[in-house]
């Protein structure tokens, strides 16, 4: 069988094109790209498999039922046919839509756990296309098509609106990541394990030659027997942390911070945000400036996990300070939330507080770009307690009502 | 008749609008919660998908075109096409009417069933049964990850059950119109051998 005529006869040669063409549309219209490996990928592999999946599953299903049959007597090996049946439709398409999420998190996956989300997307893709395939070729039409796409759909688009643990652990959808957090090995084990014992299954299932003599039924029983038994690796792998598991698939991030010292502060960023750290460095002395003046307590440094005795957190949840404004209000948020003793940051980030805007007035930002970002009453508030005259009534007022603000988790 | 009833799978037809109505009698209404891909909001139920497996059974039933006796046009094979297209939908419509809790308007539900089956039958008159079994999914699949938030959510949302009812009944007649012309207007042929492989 040439390739000509494998591309026409599986339908490879207009569904990779549309599906290419689908994907890109919802890629690129949810996929906020966030400057950290971990999250780009998360969301490229949340968008897209869907709804590249469950129409790959259909349409394998409805272009592989005769092929087997119709290459019965080909002298070529079983398996030649089959690769070549099973490539342009199964392989190209998931190729293609890897290639689309590569594109759509604008960099290669260089971490580990963006290559295993990466990995792990793109054998959720191959697994619906096997999935189609022993579907489609054991049951009858109009019960073999619709359940070899309902079945992929209820896994992708369905099971992450759940809320028990282990369906959530074995989801394919990756909530993940703010920049300080990753991926937890746990849920990368698991979905590996189910999408690892599925694939090896259902190949070992196919692989022989021998296999279109085998009945229908005996290779619906095959299949069910692989899916349950990768539904049970990925449950017990799930289950076999010891700990309760909690239904969070994220956990603090590892990687190692990159420190600087700059006109004596000690600057420790993540990896993704060094570009940034010049403005950082502006932004902090200008605070500096300001609450020494005011009689407050000087910043000494940045550390984006633990800041020591001194320092501040500019929390972010991508890569980027964003504008030089932005940078100032996650630094006076930063600011408000060690002189408050809030580990993990203000609640509601620092939508509420009117120190947090009196600190971003101090350092320059103009009051009608802060009413965007922060509540107008907090920086009306903001505005009458610089407005005060009086020597120390702005570090009076500032510590008056910093016991009160609401952390977003412990002090 | 007996060789249409064959060719037309008839039986297996009967079987599917049991199946799809048994099934509507136990989840009919049950809210199926889909996270959409475009926008945030919308209500899918399981039934969502009854009207898709119906179309898939007619896209497999009418896909044949080998059924007469004569190298020519054969008017009653066409005829009884028409009846069974006919019958199929108003069957599976008065079954998930019958059973639709509490979501749907029994308009919209109609519509559903138009739209599914009547994609289905003219996709596979015009490009054949692979592309008349994956339109009416693809439609379920891309309708169901549209938010209703999204702009113009309830038009696009044209076989959930928060769609605009109106406009899935029109939409519904318009498709299901199309495909009942194209059926009548469909040159059916034989095949001799066809017809004895049937007879047997």
């Amino acid at each position: 069988m040439r390739t000509w005529t494998a591309l026409r006869s599986t339908g490879a040669w207009w569904f990779v094109p549309v599906v290419f063409g689908m994907q890109s549309l919802v890629l690129f219209a949810d996929a906020v790209p966030s400057g950290y490996g971990q999250s780009a990928f998360a969301d490229a592999a949340t968008f897209g498999s869907y709804p590249s999946g469950p129409l790959l599953a259909g349409v394998v299903a409805v272009s592989c039922r005769g092929v087997w049959a119709f290459h019965h007597d080909q002298p070529e090996g079983r398996h030649a046919v089959t690769l070549r049946v099973f490539a342009p439709l199964v392989l190209g398409t998931t190729l293609a839509i890897g290639v689309l999420m590569i594109v759509s998190a604008r960099s290669a996956p260089e971490e580990p756990r963006a290559l295993a989300i990466l990995l792990l997307a793109l054998g959720t893709l191959v697994g619906c296309g096997l999935w189609g395939l022993v579907v489609g070729v054991t049951l009858p039409t109009p019960i073999g098509i619709p359940a070899a796409v309902a079945a992929p759909f209820w896994w992708i688009a369905v099971t992450p609106a759940q809320s028990n643990v282990v369906v959530r652990h074995l989801a394919p959808e990756v909530v993940c990541c703010r920049i300080d957090t990753q991926v937890t090995t746990h849920y990368l084990l698991a979905r590996g394990c189910l999408t690892l014992v599925f694939l090896v299954g259902l190949a070992a299932l196919l692989w022989p030659a021998h296999w279109s003599r085998v009945s229908r039924t005996a290779l619906l029983g095959g299949a069910v027997a692989v899916t349950t038994a990768a539904a049970l690796a990925g449950v017990l792998t799930v289950r076999s942390g010891g700990t309760p598991v909690p239904l969070s698939i994220t956990e603090p991030r590892t990687t190692r911070l990159v420190c600087v010292e700059e006109d004596g502060l000690r600057l420790c960023v993540w990896p993704e945000q060094q570009p940034s750290v010049p403005t950082l460095a502006r932004v902090v002395r200008a605070l500096n400036t300001w609450v020494d003046g005011g009689g407050l307590e000087p910043v000494t440094g940045v550390d984006q996990r633990d800041p020591r005795h001194g320092e501040i957190a500019a929390r972010t949840v991508g890569a980027s300070f964003g504008s030089v404004d932005e940078a100032r209000l996650l630094v006076a948020a930063g600011y408000v939330a060690r002189e408050a003793g809030c580990r993990r940051g203000l609640y509601g980030d620092r939508a509420g507080d009117e120190r947090v805007a009196a600190l971003a007035l101090a350092m320059g930002v103009a009051a009608e770009s802060l009413r965007e970002e922060v509540l107008p009453a907090a920086v009306a508030a903001a505005e009458t307690a610089l407005a005060s005259s009086r020597p120390g009534s702005f570090a009076e007022w500032f510590r008056d009502g910093v016991a009160s603000v609401a952390c977003s988790e412990d002090r | 008749m007996r060789l249409w009833c064959r060719a037309r799978r008839v039986q297996q037809l009967v079987v599917v609008l049991l199946v799809v109505g048994g099934i509507q009698s136990v989840v009919g209404g049950t809210v199926l919660r889909v996270p959409p891909v475009v926008g945030v909001d919308g209500i899918s139920t399981w039934s969502t998908f009854l009207p898709v497996v119906l179309g898939v059974a007619l896209a497999d039933s009418v896909a044949s075109r080998t059924q007469g006796v004569e190298q020519r046009v054969a008017r009653h094979v066409v005829a009884l096409d028409l009846v069974l297209l006919l019958f199929a939908a108003s069957a599976a419509a008065a079954l998930l009417c019958a059973f639709r809790g509490s979501h749907p308007e029994a308009a919209g539900t109609v519509g559903h069933v138009l739209i599914a089956t009547g994609t289905a039958t003219a996709a596979t008159l015009r490009w054949g049964r692979g592309a008349g079994v994956l339109l009416p999914i693809s439609t379920a699949v891309v309708c169901l990850g549209y938010g209703y938030d999204a702009p113009a959510g309830p038009y696009v949302r044209v076989l959930a059950p928060d769609s605009d009812a109106a406009w899935d009944l029109a939409v519904g007649c318009a498709v299901f119109g199309a495909a009942s012309i194209m059926i009548l207007t469909r040159s059916v042929t034989i095949s001799f051998r066809r017809a004895d492989a049937l007879a047997r």
